[in-house]
């Protein structure tokens, strides 16, 4: 349903576009999602993933462009988001996703870009053109500096000033908000601020190196500082139907009611806690619209809450009188009001058709024998909002957890805005969420400090305002909370078959399971479960899985949100920053960082065993398998937990052929080491298979064949070549010309003219393989120690006394499973075992159609790639992280980013239809291209057990290990992995 | 009145502008024209502050603009500005768009900044429109109202950025004759236009613009009439047989 408000006009008369197949009549500037919902239209996508709808129908839910969750193909374009994309007429709109067949092919989201990204350059630039990032670049600006803003809507303004809809036209009086934030936009921009509308800023590699789409390229700013004003998105509040089409944010809805004149359903209940629900239920009532009932958590205001009540009004008295208003509205209207209740849960099959509401007791638990139930087709939940803070987490700035509610991130800064990091500011409802009059003067005084830091002259008059105006806010923000304060909020309620994860589907009785099983660190968690993994980059479940962690292991809240930063915050076309670089850099060895984050744990007295393994990544769980499997007394220590470096930051290739930098002039030490593993390939990828039927578990290995591709002679001449020392080794290996590939494999690019096909290849999950042998060895007996960071090693005759940072443990034999680290173990026994560490990148695309089966490498070229079960692409091929000393972290760079999707588009043409989700950072194991195993010289029942280049090798050399700590010797040769080598 | 020496400024590696130089007297109509991307635009948003420049100096009267000390609101005031697209606020009667910014920035009374702004609107041929949002006027009209609203602001010089660009061709002419009476009535004028007629008409001098170098900075007569530069002949050409 349209409003129509005396104050706005269309601009334009209507036009039409298909939906599904339907004509569906649009304003020329509104969204898809504002014309669907015009049209009464609510179920806008079928998720993959399900959802509480028949047939995973999804719908508009932050209406903001943070959620991801109404994504539609528009003329063949995967994934834009209905919420932001514009209708200009004779679109045509799908729900699903394109099939990839040459019928309904993927379409390519961007332009490639041939050379260097375009750089710009500025003093200062703003994220974002709300109340903070405007008032900021203004200050600045008037101060002298070159200041550019961005900002990822159509208008400046934000969510609080909420511009009208390109759409429209004002042609009269509007209210006060909307007038304030005119003149701040105008002042900005008449003051020769440059604001860049339209742009996504989906990434910061360096305060001075900020990535924003606009218009389909990605630029790089390059500012000399940086102002982050990103502000808030609202909290998830997980009930059972929430993903329903229909239910949505205060947040969306008010955007459909005030920049579009569309009404957000027919049948509205709004919920949650705060005015601004009181606002939109206000707001829809005076324009017509039916609101069953409004439901606010927080008791009905009473005496006792006098004291904030007249300290509001004395403080902002405009408000409190606009929030009286929006009572006597509702009153007029006869709209209930639900105080301390809350919305226990939506019904509804393909829909929103019912509400259920609860009063809730003082624990903030609900009712339920007195649930009231309520007919509605929108359920808008308004329960306060999230600092999104991705940016600055992405910049390594500190960030704390405030209490307040579920706990809310808030960035560290100083009275004057800057961050924990040089160069970066954070100012508004995106450093601290506190409302739009707070975010003004946050702005102003970070502009003029920013200005003032690059040498300009500034007024300070306006400053000292501005500070006056801060404090003023704060303390009316405080009473406004004082006023509607909710009664504590818990998960414990929420049931099992709730969804908790929107983009991945996960519910929380997934999620318990896990945490009771003592799956209880976040980084585990998201390994295990693909919790965090989505395209939200964990926007909605992070805060919510932080709180759920606390409540059921009884410890503090990790944190505003439990996750490592990864980029890009938001996802981007791959081709828009594929560009050709430099390869074979080497590795860059990055010392050997301590990069647990273990988990507070109780000392203990003594632990004993005749065998202690140093390690619990896949090569550690490996070797105790097999080692408890024969009867033997294995403990396996772990500083922090499973799977969680290396092993489980894999992208999981199950090699049997060289890869490029195992062969030719460019690898280690020749290649020998290397070419010496060969025969180890196809009896792991057996002992992969044993192991899968020994757990019961699909470990989702699928050996559907290598290809190692090439685009001219050279690099055939380089396949021909090395597939002859492959098959020496007893290697099958088959070098195919362009034709019998194109066969094989038929969307990889045309121009290639050959392969090398290796059958015995394929890929496997390694966020399963490795806890699903893990539990196989627990169950053989394993005894299993975490968060206890090996300090010492001392031989002491019949064995060993290994000191921890939990206590003492006595072993007879110690297996040294260590990985990237085994160099720092075997040092504590004074062997050299000579392993570095080298973070390498991994990128991963959105979900797509089948497009490749096999394992594909590029000849001479740093890429492999493959397509998980899921349907995302995951890209590597060893190009070069780094590590971030000051966050611990390793990141991935720019270049690394580039190159990777350059060679990835090279390959596979279809990457051009595909956004990036996410590119992560993990060590990799480095030696000489061949494992360490065996016995270290002179001292007997110590020994390293180490694989080189991937997960592939693990149950290879654990089966090793554990014959020559079993038997004394292996029934292969292994002198070319013995550590005497290096001698 | 206003000074540049030797101007330029860079977008990174693009060259925007490159050693501007020239001068605009009290009193003294300047047409500047010249292909699109030529830094037209750029070259007057330098003169009022809205855009930085990198090195050479500019002066307004006695304001040195690229000084970190200026005051940028106080040169804006001084400095009128006629956009493209009329920035009138939407949600404002034309009375209160013309009243906002002498109350805000001037502090005028309202009595003062309401008798001017009628004073304007009868001196652009609107007085009758008071009352009406910018919504319910035409183009020409609503161009008309954007430059009253900046001489109410009492400018030293006003300056014009395409101000009938963004206009239908029937509504053009409202707006230069508006143009072109504030010029016989003495006023300082800056005019980024493609409009050669008006050029002829009213302008003093024209700046010739391309590639962000001044091309040519004479007199009209000399403009239209002497052996120009190949560049100027060749715009000159495709803007007066379009």
């Amino acid at each position: 349903m349209r409003l129509s408000r005396p104050n706005t006009t269309a601009i334009s008369p209507p036009v039409e576009f298909q939906f599904d197949g339907r004509t569906i009549s649009a304003l020329p500037g509104e969204s898809i999602a504002a014309a669907l919902a015009a049209n009464g239209i609510s179920a806008i996508r079928k998720s993959d993933v399900g959802g509480d709808s028949d047939d995973g129908w999804r719908g508009l839910y932050c209406g903001m462009g943070t959620c991801f969750d109404c994504l539609v193909t528009v003329d063949g374009k995967a994934s834009q988001r209905a919420c932001m994309t514009k209708v200009s007429g004779g679109e045509t709109v799908r729900s699903a996703a394109p099939i990839g067949s040459s019928d309904d092919p993927l379409k390519a989201l961007s332009e490639s870009s041939s050379a260097e990204l375009p750089v710009r350059a500025c003093d200062i630039l703003v994220v974002g053109a709300g109340a903070a990032g405007l008032s900021a670049a203004l200050a600045a600006r008037e101060c002298g500096a070159d200041v550019i803003v961005l900002d990822e809507r159509a208008q400046p303004g934000g969510q609080y000033y909420k511009p009208v809809a390109p759409s429209h036209q004002v042609t009269a009086a509007m209210d006060r908000q909307f007038h304030d934030g005119q003149i701040l936009a105008r002042r900005t921009r008449e003051a020769g601020v440059e604001i860049v509308q339209d742009a996504s800023v989906w990434g910061a590699f360096r305060p001075s190196e900020v990535l924003a789409l606009v218009d389909g390229t990605s630029f790089v700013f390059e500012p000399k500082r940086l102002i982050l004003a990103t502000g808030a998105f609202e909290r998830a509040m997980p009930i059972p139907g929430w993903t329903l089409p229909g239910v949505m944010t205060t947040g969306a809805a008010q955007t459909l009611a005030r920049a579009y004149n569309v009404s957000p359903g027919g049948r509205v209940v709004v919920a949650g806690n705060g005015p601004l629900n009181f606002q939109l239920a206000a707001d829809l009532v005076s324009n017509g619209v039916e609101v069953a009932a409004v439901v606010e958590s927080a008791p009905r205001p009473s005496l006792a809450k006098i004291r904030p009540l007249i300290s509001a009004l004395a403080l902002s008295p405009r408000l409190m009188r606009d929030g009286i208003g929006y009572l006597n509205q509702l009153r007029r209207a006869s709209v209930p009001v639900f105080w301390g209740h809350s919305v226990t849960a939506a019904f509804g099959t393909k829909a929103l058709e019912k509400v259920q509401l609860s009063p809730v007791d003082k624990s903030g638990a609900p009712k339920a024998h007195n649930a009231t139930s309520l007919d509605a087709d929108t359920l808008c939940l308004g329960y306060g909002l999230i600092a999104s803070t991705e940016l600055a987490l992405a910049l390594g700035c500190d960030v704390e957890r405030d209490p307040r509610h579920l706990g809310t991130p808030k960035i560290v800064r100083t009275a004057t805005g800057e961050t924990s990091v040089d160069g970066v500011f954070a100012v508004g409802d995106g450093a601290e969420v506190a409302g739009a009059k707070l975010a003004e003067a946050d702005g102003t005084i970070a502009g003029y400090k920013a200005a003032r830091q690059l040498g300009f002259d500034c007024q300070p008059s306006d400053g000292v305002r501005a500070l006056r105006a801060r404090k003023r806010a704060a303390q009316f923000q405080k009473s406004l909370w004082s006023i509607f304060e909710p009664p504590p909020v818990t998960l414990r309620h929420v049931p099992d078959d709730t969804v908790l994860c929107r983009c991945e589907g996960l519910t929380f009785g997934t999620i318990r399971r896990d945490i009771s099983a003592g799956w209880t660190s976040p980084g585990t968690l998201k390994r295990r479960t693909r919790l965090g993994m989505g395209r939200c980059q964990a926007r909605y479940c992070g805060p919510v899985a932080a709180q759920l962690l606390s409540e059921e292991t009884g410890r503090p809240s990790m944190g505003p949100t439990p996750f490592a930063s990864r980029l890009p915050v938001k996802p981007f076309p791959a081709t828009s920053v594929a560009i050709e670089k430099p390869e074979w850099g080497g590795h860059a060895r990055a010392g050997s960082p301590n990069l647990s984050l273990p988990e507070g744990a109780e000392p203990f007295e003594r632990e004993a065993a005749d065998i202690v393994i140093i390690g619990g990544g896949v090569v550690g769980a490996c070797t105790a398998y097999y080692l408890a499997d024969a009867g033997q007394d294995v403990l396996l220590v772990e500083r922090d937990d499973i799977n969680l470096q290396a092993s489980g930051g894999n992208a999981g290739s199950l090699h049997v052929q060289l890869l490029s930098f195992d062969f030719g002039d460019k690898a280690e030490a020749g290649g020998g080491p290397a070419a010496s593993t060969l025969p180890l390939g196809p009896w792991a990828i057996d002992l992969w298979h044993d192991l899968a039927s020994i757990s019961q578990h699909d470990f989702e290995i699928r050996q559907t064949g290598g290809l190692m591709v090439a685009e001219d002679e050279a690099g055939m001449a380089y396949l021909r070549a090395k597939a002859d020392i492959e098959r020496s080794h007893g290697i099958e290996a088959e070098i195919l010309d362009a034709q019998a590939l194109q066969n094989m494999a038929p969307n990889l690019s045309d121009h290639l003219i050959g392969a090398e096909y290796c059958p015995q290849e394929g890929k496997i999950n390694p966020l399963v393989a490795t806890y699903s042998v893990f539990n196989a060895a627990r169950r053989a007996g394993t005894r299993y120690i975490k968060s206890a960071d090996v300090a010492a090693i001392s031989p002491t005759g019949s064995g060993f006394e290994i000191s921890t940072s939990r206590g003492p443990i006595r072993a007879g034999k110690v297996i040294n499973a260590a990985g990237p680290w085994a160099r720092l173990v075997g040092d504590m026994v004074g062997i050299s075992v000579p392993v570095y560490s080298a973070p390498l990148q991994m990128i991963v695309t959105e979900r797509a159609p089948m497009l490749i089966d096999q394992l594909v490498a590029f000849a001479d070229r740093h890429l492999t790639m493959k397509q998980l079960s899921t349907g995302g692409i995951v890209i590597g091929g060893a190009w070069t992280a780094a590590y971030d000393a000051e966050r611990n972290l390793n990141v991935t760079t720019r270049a690394s980013i580039e190159g990777n999707l350059w060679t990835a588009r090279r390959v596979l043409p279809q990457i051009d239809g595909l956004h990036v989700l996410r590119s992560w950072a993990a060590m990799n194991v480095n030696i000489d291209g061949a494992p360490i195993v065996g016995e270290a010289p002179g001292i007997p029942g110590f020994y390293n057990t180490v694989t080189s280049n991937g997960y592939t090798l693990a149950p290879a050399v654990a089966r090793i290990t554990a014959d020559l700590v079993l038997h004394g010797s292996a029934d292969r040769d292994i002198s070319t992995y013995h550590l005497d080598r290096f001698q | 009145m206003i000074v540049l020496d030797n101007v330029s400024k860079n977008y990174g590696t693009f060259e925007v502008l490159k050693h501007c130089s020239t001068s605009v007297d009290k009193g003294q109509v300047v047409v500047i024209c010249g292909p699109s991307g030529s830094g037209k635009s750029t070259l007057i948003k330098c003169i009022n502050g809205l855009e930085p420049f990198d090195t050479g100096t500019i002066h307004v009267g006695d304001i040195d603009v690229g000084a970190s000390s200026t005051n940028l609101s106080q040169l804006r005031a001084k400095t009128g500005m006629v956009f493209q697209n009329f920035e009138l606020f939407p949600h404002l009667t034309i009375m209160q768009n013309l009243v906002l910014a002498q109350r805000k920035v001037l502090r005028r009374s309202e009595k003062e900044s309401e008798d001017k702004a009628i004073s304007l609107l009868r001196r652009v041929g609107l007085e009758d429109q008071r009352s009406k949002y910018p919504g319910h006027l035409s183009g020409g009209q609503q161009q008309r109202v954007a430059i009253a609203r900046a001489l109410a602001m009492d400018p030293l010089v006003m300056m014009f950025d395409e101000p009938t660009s963004a206009l239908d061709p029937e509504m053009i002419n409202e707006v230069l004759d508006v143009m072109g009476e504030l010029a016989a009535d003495g006023m300082t004028m800056l005019c980024v236009t493609h409009e050669m007629g008006f050029a002829r008409r009213v302008a003093q001098k024209i700046i010739f613009m391309d590639r962000g170098e001044i091309i040519e900075d004479c007199t009209k007569d000399e403009f239209f009439q002497a052996d120009r530069s190949e560049r100027a002949r060749q715009f000159l050409a495709k803007i007066l047989h379009h």
